[in-house]
């Protein structure tokens, strides 16, 4: 299983070297969906060999990663600085979860907390602000479809309505 | 004889334990790097069990089951896909495309051999 173990950490590194260069090139086509199609596929490889030779810490942290992604590649949300920063900022944390140089332990988990904590962040934010601008586009094309409308209107005054001298059928 | 199982994952890591553990159990194992790189042995000659991966560069998994359904040969073939979500959508693709079951990523060595000696016929 150890060599098993270290084939995935040579590929993970892989992985991890072909994020930083997808998102270097992200950052200037913020649209490229081969790019983000590659980043989520990296991502996907990492949590599932995490998963699978125990890095369970890589795994977690990916499957954040990877939701924002997919979510991204299917148009849910927009690349945008905060979200190209935050990348980087994991693509760091990554490689300090294989780097075995770094001791400590403890400051690498509040580091991995305080990243998902972003992301869970920025997803929410992203969600809501898609939200509001559904809602407002909403809004303006009823305003723009404002030229002929039909109502249907129902009138059912009861026997009662003449007792006030009311003429409903004048 | 020993039964041939092709195994497909563009992930060495997992094509090496997946291989690893069939060996063991006394499998002829065969590698595939993505779906396109797989199509190459489905050539006429005798397998006994697909299992692989469905994301991939070049060829999905998805793609691969279906091109594999269309070749009269292999039109029986069992075939296992590798899974890390739970998601009964992308199950359901496969499904569609012809699997005949799923293994869900991590997974135990006996848990594979397991699913393995379930579907081979």
């Amino acid at each position: 299983m150890e060599n098993f173990k270290k084939k995935f950490i040579e590929e993970a590194l892989d992985h991890i070297n072909d994020i930083e260069v997808a998102i270097l090139e992200l950052e200037k086509d913020v649209t490229d969906k081969a790019l983000i199609e590659k980043i989520f596929r990296a991502m996907h490889s990492l949590k599932g060999g995490g998963a699978m030779f125990g890095f369970e810490k890589v795994s977690e942290f990916t499957h954040h990663l990877e939701n924002i992604y997919d979510s991204i590649r299917n148009g849910e949300i927009l690349v945008d600085k905060l979200l190209l920063e935050l990348t980087f900022k994991s693509i760091d944390h990554l490689k300090t979860l294989f780097d075995t140089d770094v001791a400590d332990e403890k400051q690498i988990n509040n580091n991995q907390k305080l990243l998902l904590l972003e992301l869970e962040q920025f997803l929410s934010d992203s969600t809501v602000s898609e939200k509001s601008s559904t809602l407002h586009n909403e809004t303006s094309k009823e305003a723009n479809n404002q030229t002929l409308n039909t109502y249907y209107i129902k009138y059912a005054p009861k026997a009662t309505i003449f007792d006030t001298g009311t003429n409903p059928l004048f | 004889m020993a039964k041939k199982i092709l195994i497909v994952d563009d992930s060495e890591s997992i094509r090496e334990v997946v291989k690893f553990t069939l060996e063991n159990e006394g499998f002829e194992v065969l590698v595939g790097n993505d779906g396109k790189d797989a199509l190459r042995f489905f050539d006429g000659r005798d397998l006994d069990m697909l299992i692989t991966d469905l994301h991939m560069p070049e060829m999905n998994g998805i793609e691969l089951i279906k091109e594999v359904r269309l070749k009269e040969e292999y039109k029986r073939i069992p075939i296992l896909f590798l899974t890390t979500e739970s998601q009964t959508q992308k199950k359901m693709e496969a499904k569609e495309a012809g699997a005949t079951g799923w293994i869900v990523k991590p997974f135990v060595p006996v848990k594979l051999i397991d699913a393995v000696n379930k579907v081979m016929r």
